[in-house]
């Protein structure tokens, strides 16, 4: 069997809502009517309460850098990609977090709290990937390491 | 919790088999090496084994319900069988297991099995595969490293370690991997800080030195565990279990963020720089009746350098900032107080697959009973395990010793 060329995300009828808002450039996030959390990764019920009355909320798709790497090595040699990339985890302003590809003019610059601004990248006609991009418009939250 | 197990349950006899670098044996075939040499170390007939358990399924061998295909292969009937896996590390956590089964009459004598071949696939797609979020993480298609490099990253950030601290980890592993006639990265020869930091970056700030190798080729271990007094009667060298400590906390990297509270000791929440491993090893420690400085010989896990940073601290040895300078001290060596990865670790020794963490064990039976293939530490009495699964996800502890 040929290796497929994109790495389909595993999706379910429980996050289907998700990946057919990226389609229409939308990032969606899901709050808990009873217990009022904030839920992500999109899912079946609350984590925090169990409860499965979820509902679907938009975002600004805004956040800061929570943590990042620059991956210099391909997960599939045959094709490689842009490397280095940057992978991290992205905390959004809404109170969540999610782990994303990161662009940025300058890669070797990338800082934890840098501010970025959520993109979609159409990868295939039947998939859309949220990624981020520096946002050059917002100066940095400023926070200094908890130690050392 | 789990105090009057201490002691109550002995490893009776142990297997190991290793593949030489340019050797491919599968999975089974080594399990069945192995336990052929642990049957005859124990003194025990094949159908005096009435339990047998299993690491998680090998990556090398990815079939459900492996504890029973290995039972059918080799005609063992088992009245107690079930694949242990909190991620690889239920190797490790199947010595409670067993412990639990034949202290209350459900086994006799548990045949503990873990075997993989890495070298029979290509372990870098096969394990990101399994380990990254499928839906969330994988379709932006992040290698381990990247994944473990976003802790490495906070840690930086929050307790200043550098990158000479994660260098420091690599130097230790690759002095006692020399030594070692399996280890993987046994030929490179001793390495340097400056070599580590001067190795091509995998994915910042992780380098070619902070990641572990896969390899060797393939490697499989079995113990038996019995009672303690059926131990006394089979041989003349039982390593008791003494102590047992396990925690999950997530699964996926970026889940683990969603971990928002909770009252066990993972520091402030959400974090991915704790781990279950301080709370796994108080249990282990309170079970055994024991603190960190009865421990004589180490194996922690080790797939990235500060993977065994943050196992010396929160299993109690020293703190996260003094990691760096606790190791280069020589603490960790083969003249230290805390002789830590005496086959070289995950990092160095190598990883064959989801087996690294029965090396492990196997290692720390070695050490306990004077019979290390590698370097042997003098004269060790209390042995610790530590064996991490899945993305810094599960920790498991076992304490071991020569007396009751």
């Amino acid at each position: 069997m040929a290796e497929p060329d994109i790495s389909y995300p595993l999706w379910s009828i429980d996050t289907q809502h998700y990946w057919e808002s990226c389609k229409r450039e939308e990032l969606v996030y899901q709050t808990c009517d009873d217990c009022e959390s904030t839920v992500f990764h999109p899912r079946a019920a609350c984590p925090y309460c169990l409860s499965d009355r979820l509902t679907w909320r938009p975002s600004a798709g805004r956040g800061s850098i929570y943590s990042f790497t620059l991956q210099h090595v391909p997960l599939h040699r045959e094709r490689p990609g842009q490397l280095p990339r940057a992978l991290g985890i992205i905390k959004l302003d809404e109170g969540y977090h999610m782990f994303a590809q990161i662009d940025a003019s300058d890669l070797e610059a990338l800082h934890i709290d840098q501010r970025v601004q959520v993109y979609f990248d159409r990868v295939a006609a039947d998939l859309v990937l949220p990624k981020f991009r520096v946002a050059d418009d917002e100066p940095s939250a400023t926070s200094s390491p908890k130690k050392g | 919790m789990g105090e009057h197990l201490r002691g109550k349950a002995a490893i009776v006899g142990f297997g190991d088999s290793y593949c030489k670098p340019d050797e491919r044996r599968t999975a089974m075939r080594m399990a069945i090496e192995a336990t052929r040499a642990a049957l005859n170390d124990a003194g025990l007939e094949k159908n005096d084994i009435d339990g047998v358990l299993v690491g998680r399924v090998p990556s090398s061998d990815i079939r459900p319900q492996w504890n029973n295909i290995f039972c059918a292969y080799t005609k063992i009937t088992p009245r107690y069988s079930s694949e242990i896996t909190v991620h690889a590390a239920g190797a490790n956590a199947m010595l409670k297991h067993a412990a639990l089964a034949v202290t209350n009459g459900v086994a006799r004598f548990v045949l503990c099995v873990s075997a993989d071949a890495g070298g029979l696939i290509d372990p870098r797609v096969v394990t990101a595969g399994m380990d990254a979020d499928p839906e969330f993480e994988q379709p932006y298609e992040p290698i381990i490293p990247a994944i473990y490099a976003q802790v490495a990253c906070r840690l930086m950030h929050e307790y200043g370690i550098t990158e000479e601290d994660f260098a420091a980890v690599s130097v230790e592993c690759q002095d006692w991997a020399i030594h070692h006639p399996y280890a993987a990265k046994a030929y490179k020869g001793p390495v340097s800080v400056e070599e580590v930091l001067a190795s091509p970056m995998i994915a910042s700030p992780l380098r070619m030195w902070n990641c572990a190798i896969w390899g060797p080729p393939g490697t499989a271990g079995v113990v038996i565990v019995a009672s303690a007094e059926d131990a006394k009667k089979l041989t003349k060298k039982p390593l008791y279990l003494q102590g047992f400590g396990e925690l999950a906390t997530h699964e996926y990297i970026t889940d683990r963020m969603a971990l928002r509270s909770s009252d066990l000791p993972l520091g402030p929440l959400p974090s991915i720089t704790s781990t279950g491993a301080r709370a796994a090893g108080a249990a282990a420690y309170k079970m055994a009746g024991i603190g960190p400085k009865d421990i004589d010989v180490l194996q922690t896990g080790s797939n990235f350098s500060h993977s065994e940073l943050m196992a010396l601290s929160e299993l109690g040895f020293t703190t996260l900032e003094d990691a760096g300078d606790y190791i280069r001290s020589g603490a960790t060596g083969q003249k230290g107080e805390l002789p830590t990865n005496t086959n070289g670790g995950w990092l160095s020794f190598g990883q064959p697959g989801v087996s690294c963490v029965m090396d492990s064990v196997i290692e720390t039976v070695r050490q306990l009973r004077g019979e290390a293939l590698g370097k042997q530490v003098v004269d060790p009495q209390i042995g610790m395990v530590h064996a991490l699964g899945g993305m810094m996800a599960c920790q498991s502890v076992a304490i071991l010793s020569n007396s009751t």
